[in-house]
């Protein structure tokens, strides 16, 4: 395999974005045009949940998936830097698709809780010129169009995606805007499930119905926006269950190892999803 | 993760032992005491498949198992330098799990067709006095005992075992001992796996396909029956359907399109619980 890093550096600040390529096998399916996958892990925008990091990568990459890793900036680092980071993950992924053998329009963001917003702001944002404006200082539409940007399919665990007062994840958004929390037209901007338009990617989610920090109502109402487009979704809810799960293994959580918990097989639902060439548009 | 290569050296005869060794989480169950796979990939002792390498290496690490693949010595390199190699794998282990986080008293060996050979002449020829007098410039056996060889359990996947005419993989015999020495009734005895079973052979599992028409599947059932005899803890699954060399079952290893795996596929997963499976430990 190819396991790396690759620095991305936006404002003056410098993240990882480590790679894990598995090397392709020489015959079979899925030799050069592999789909690929970056992971957001969560922690509420002030820190970056150890379980959601390697052991998400490396799962997809055991399913011949090109998984990458973005350890990106938190508080007091504020928006659009984290959104900044996710995209340039992307156009690096895309700009290399074919020296690591993937195919460039089948590239998803994957995140977990506040990972989940920012992979939902990938979805969302992409295409929104008041996103852009908040970029400027940064450049980053000077060379190309903003379709380089795109991520063509979200994988939401559990995500942080409303910012209505009433099922919103309050940590969430303060530690992402810091003082422009109470700028409203923001707010709007970083409501995901309010962003949704035609050309938002389509999106697998999952979440518990008992989750006491972020409501299962954010997962449900983002679908239901890319519903009433057409858009294809795969919804997941298991009926138990706290917030921050993982993988429902021993890998993420301290569970017995050979006990894994009912939520776990949304991973193997999410490889299919990933796989998926039906529903990409080129 | 930590990936890197560890070279096993004979005279000069240098063969890679490449290292997965995924990241601990504090939080996840068993950190430093994981369990670790060495696997031998098949190729009739001619040549190693690498279908049967890193993928399965990626799904044993991406369960916090600490996966190692060895890139053992093939033809015209002969007995008993590929076994020397893979006992000296099992001691590198053995002598790191601790810096590796890794249980010392839970190595398995695993290996593919004539890698199941290998692994099965690891767990069968550690005690034997007649194979380690073949290997005696060597000095594997200064200033240490025999158990430092020993791996803890086997995992065989569609392995040649047996070296009776009637049931063996013959090309296999050739490519180990060479065309002279495949007379020497003696050393095919030693390297009938099945006949050297005794009541310290690890517990082992096996899976094979009854319609294997390169090596018959009696060959597993033999090695089975024999541990049988001595009360050793086994798993075994026969496949009714599929032919030699089918891997992991899936696309990541075959043509198979990727939402239709095989019928064998799920054997991963009980491989990996055995892994973990701290009970079936002697």
């Amino acid at each position: 395999m190819k396991f790396f890093t690759h620095d991305i550096t936006v404002g003056g600040i410098t993240v990882p974005l480590h790679g894990y390529i598995p090397d392709p096998l020489g015959y079979g399916a899925n030799q050069d045009n592999r789909p690929a996958i970056i992971v957001f892990p969560g922690g509420g925008y002030e820190g970056l949940t150890c379980w959601e990091t390697e052991p998400i990568a490396l799962k997809y990459a055991a399913e011949g998936i090109c998984a990458f890793l973005l350890m990106y900036s938190y508080a007091p680092v504020r928006f659009p830097i984290p959104q900044l980071q996710a995209f340039l993950a992307i156009r690096y992924v895309r700009e290399h698709a074919k020296e690591y053998g993937i195919n460039p329009n089948n590239i998803a963001t994957t995140g977990y809780s506040a990972g989940g917003h920012l992979s939902a702001s990938t979805g969302v944002l992409w295409n929104k010129p008041e996103f852009w404006t908040y970029c400027e200082p940064y450049d980053p539409l000077n060379d190309v169009g903003m379709e380089m940007y795109r991520p063509n399919k979200l994988v939401l665990s559990y995500a942080v995606l409303k910012s209505d007062t009433e099922y919103h994840h309050h940590g969430s958004f303060e530690n992402l805007l810091g003082d422009r929390i109470t700028d409203d037209a923001l707010l709007s901007l970083v409501a995901c499930d309010k962003q949704v338009d035609d050309n938002t990617p389509p999106a697998f989610l999952w979440h518990t119905a008992e989750d006491d920090l972020v409501h299962v109502r954010n997962s449900i109402d983002f679908a239901g926006e890319l519903a009433k487009r057409g858009i294809p979704a795969e919804l997941h809810i298991y009926p138990h269950g706290g917030h921050g799960l993982g993988l429902g293994t021993c890998v993420t959580s301290d569970v017995r190892c050979n006990e894994p918990l009912d939520i776990a097989d949304w991973f193997e639902r999410s490889v299919r999803f990933v796989y998926d060439e039906s529903m990409i548009k080129a | 993760m930590k990936f890197y290569t560890h070279n096993i050296v004979f005279g000069d005869v240098a063969v890679p032992l490449r290292c997965y060794i995924p990241d601990v989480c504090g939080d996840c169950f068993n950190p430093d005491h994981r369990p670790a796979v060495i696997i031998f990939p098949g190729g009739a002792y001619s040549f190693t498949y690498s279908g049967e390498a890193e993928p399965i290496a990626l799904k044993y690490a991406a369960d916090g198992i600490c996966a190692f693949v060895l890139d053992y010595s093939c033809a015209p390199h002969r007995f008993p330098l590929p076994q020397l190699q893979a006992f000296s794998a099992i001691r590198y282990v053995r002598e790191h799990a601790e810096e590796l986080g890794i249980n010392p008293h839970n190595i398995a060996a695993s290996g593919f067709s004539a890698g199941g050979h290998l692994c099965a002449t690891t767990g069968t020829l550690w005690n034997k006095d007649a194979f380690w007098r073949e290997c005696k410039e060597y000095k594997m056996l200064d200033g240490v005992e025999k158990e430092l060889y020993r791996p803890d359990k086997l995992i065989l996947c569609y392995p040649v075992i047996k070296s009776d005419t009637e049931h063996h993989h013959h090309g296999c015999f050739e490519n180990l001992l060479g065309e002279d020495n495949v007379e020497r009734e003696e050393l095919m005895t030693l390297l009938g796996t099945d006949r050297q079973v005794d009541d310290k052979t690890p517990p082992s599992f096996l899976w094979h396909t009854a319609g294997d028409t390169c090596v018959p599947v009696i060959n597993s059932i033999d090695f089975a029956a024999a541990l049988a005899v001595h009360g050793t803890p086994i798993e075994m699954h026969i496949y009714p359907h599929g032919d030699h060399g089918l891997c992991l079952g899936t696309g990541v290893t075959s043509e198979f399109p990727f939402d239709r795996p095989d019928d064998v596929s799920v054997w991963i997963d009980l491989a990996i619980r055995f892994a973990h499976d701290e009970k079936v430990l002697t």
